[in-house]
């Protein structure tokens, strides 16, 4: 594979990667957390963290840029036109993703589950590691694998946010475009074709996934 | 909670792919391919590596303002330059004739493909020539993406870059050149925007006499 073909590869892989271990460590818990909350700021949270799925990309990638922008409140930590840049904006765009399956499979636990927890004197960070994840672990690798696929597939949020910098922010979304704009038909080809593949496989895992938790 | 911020931040910069810090030019889409084809040339004569990024020059002009990482950039709209902040603005060094380019297979009359006049000079220089003739349009991001509408089929026609013509070897018959004097000169120059240690090289190496008859092969004049 050429240069031109395997650098935006390698740095969709990277990104997909260190998207979903920030939404493991981040997303995991705070879907506990709301699978646990009740009243007005469950409904608040949810809805906040369920913006992206009806948001054009184009507007979070917009106010990210104005944020982290040279000119922005942010403008000095530089990471506008970055890697870790990219990483921000496809963590919240990839956040819904992963805590709506995981919270939906901490909810499915029943509550007398974690009330003989506490009476086995758990706190709640012990329960949630010893008994929510364990049981909620196929929600849990559903929302992973859905946020790798995602970011993976990203376009809008990475173009405004990193902008189309070789071997640093052009991943494959972006180069398919760059291809397709410069009438490179065989090299944009090529890149989709990748990424219809191997967002068959993500998809075809997730839902072998939800039948195995279906079933147990 | 500052601290955390810049931890986790130098860990995601560890992350980042490697790379060996070549020179980062910012094309007008249009120039791209004739960049490519002196890409080695240039590298060997400036003793560097370059990573190339294009969109419009428009598009490259607000990533700039906001920062991104370019050395260098290559605009085709000597007003938009303007708009840089902290350049140092070189004198043109050439300029970008406009053609129309029509599909010979194209059965229906579908719509005419330009850049977008806001971003792209080859699209305010488009709407000089169309004029106030009511012609369907399609605006495309950038003067290659009106390419490549009209490569598609998707466009019957477009007012394209003629560098991008001869480079895709597309035949003469299937082109006009439009009469320079009914639209404005689209004037490619350079942008210093950093202090890489090579950018004075290859500024002056891509105005230079050098590299002129590769520009001329694909319809470059002298400004």
């Amino acid at each position: 594979m050429s240069a031109n073909l395997l650098s935006p590869v390698l740095t969709s892989l990277q990104l997909a990667t260190v998207t979903t271990a920030v939404l493991l460590l981040l997303g995991v818990p705070l879907a506990f957390a709301l699978s646990q909350m009740r009243g007005v700021l469950r409904g608040l949270l949810e809805s906040l963290v369920a913006v992206p799925l009806v948001l054009p990309p184009t507007v979070l990638g917009f106010y990210l840029l104005l944020l982290l922008g040279a000119n922005g409140p942010l403008g000095s930590l530089g990471l506008v036109f970055s890697f870790p840049g990219l990483v921000i904006g496809s963590v919240l765009f990839s956040l819904p993703f992963m805590v709506r399956p995981a919270q939906s499979a901490f909810e499915a636990i029943p509550a007398s589950v974690f009330e003989a927890g506490a009476s086995l004197g758990l706190g709640p960070w012990q329960r949630f590691i010893t008994l929510a994840l364990p049981m909620a672990k196929t929600g849990v690798v559903s929302g992973a694998m859905l946020s790798f696929a995602h970011t993976l597939g990203e376009f809008g949020v990475v173009l405004m946010v990193g902008g189309n910098i070789p071997d640093k922010t052009r991943v494959l979304s972006i180069a398919i475009f760059d291809a397709v704009e410069q009438a490179d038909y065989a090299q944009a080809h090529i890149l989709s074709l990748a990424l219809v593949l191997f967002s068959f496989a993500a998809m075809l895992l997730v839902s072998t996934l939800a039948l195995r938790g279906g079933r147990s | 909670m500052r601290a955390g911020l810049l931890l986790l931040f130098g860990w995601l910069a560890a992350c980042a792919p490697a790379h060996d810090r070549p020179v980062l030019i910012a094309t007008a889409s249009s120039f791209r391919p004739a960049l490519e084809a002196i890409r080695s040339e240039l590298q060997q004569m400036c003793a560097t590596s370059i990573s190339i990024s294009s969109a419009s020059t428009g598009a490259l002009i607000t990533q700039a303002n906001q920062g991104a990482p370019f050395d260098l950039l290559i605009s085709a709209d000597i007003e938009l330059s303007k708009l840089v902040k902290a350049a140092s603005i070189d004198p043109p060094f050439a300029r970008s004739p406009l053609a129309l380019w029509v599909r010979p297979e194209a059965s229906r009359a579908g719509p005419v493909a330009i850049a977008n006049p806001a971003t792209a000079p080859f699209g305010r220089a488009a709407m000089q020539v169309i004029g106030k003739s009511d012609i369907e349009l399609v605006t495309a991001n950038s003067a290659s993406q009106a390419f490549s509408f009209v490569k598609s089929g998707a466009a019957s026609a477009g007012y394209v870059p003629l560098v991008l013509l001869k480079g895709a070897k597309i035949p003469k018959d299937d082109y006009e050149v439009i009469d320079p004097d009914s639209y404005f000169a689209v004037m490619l120059q350079v942008l210093r925007l950093n202090d890489h240690p090579q950018t004075d090289c290859l500024a002056r190496s891509l105005a230079g006499e050098a590299l002129w008859p590769h520009l001329a092969e694909f319809g470059y004049e002298l400004p």
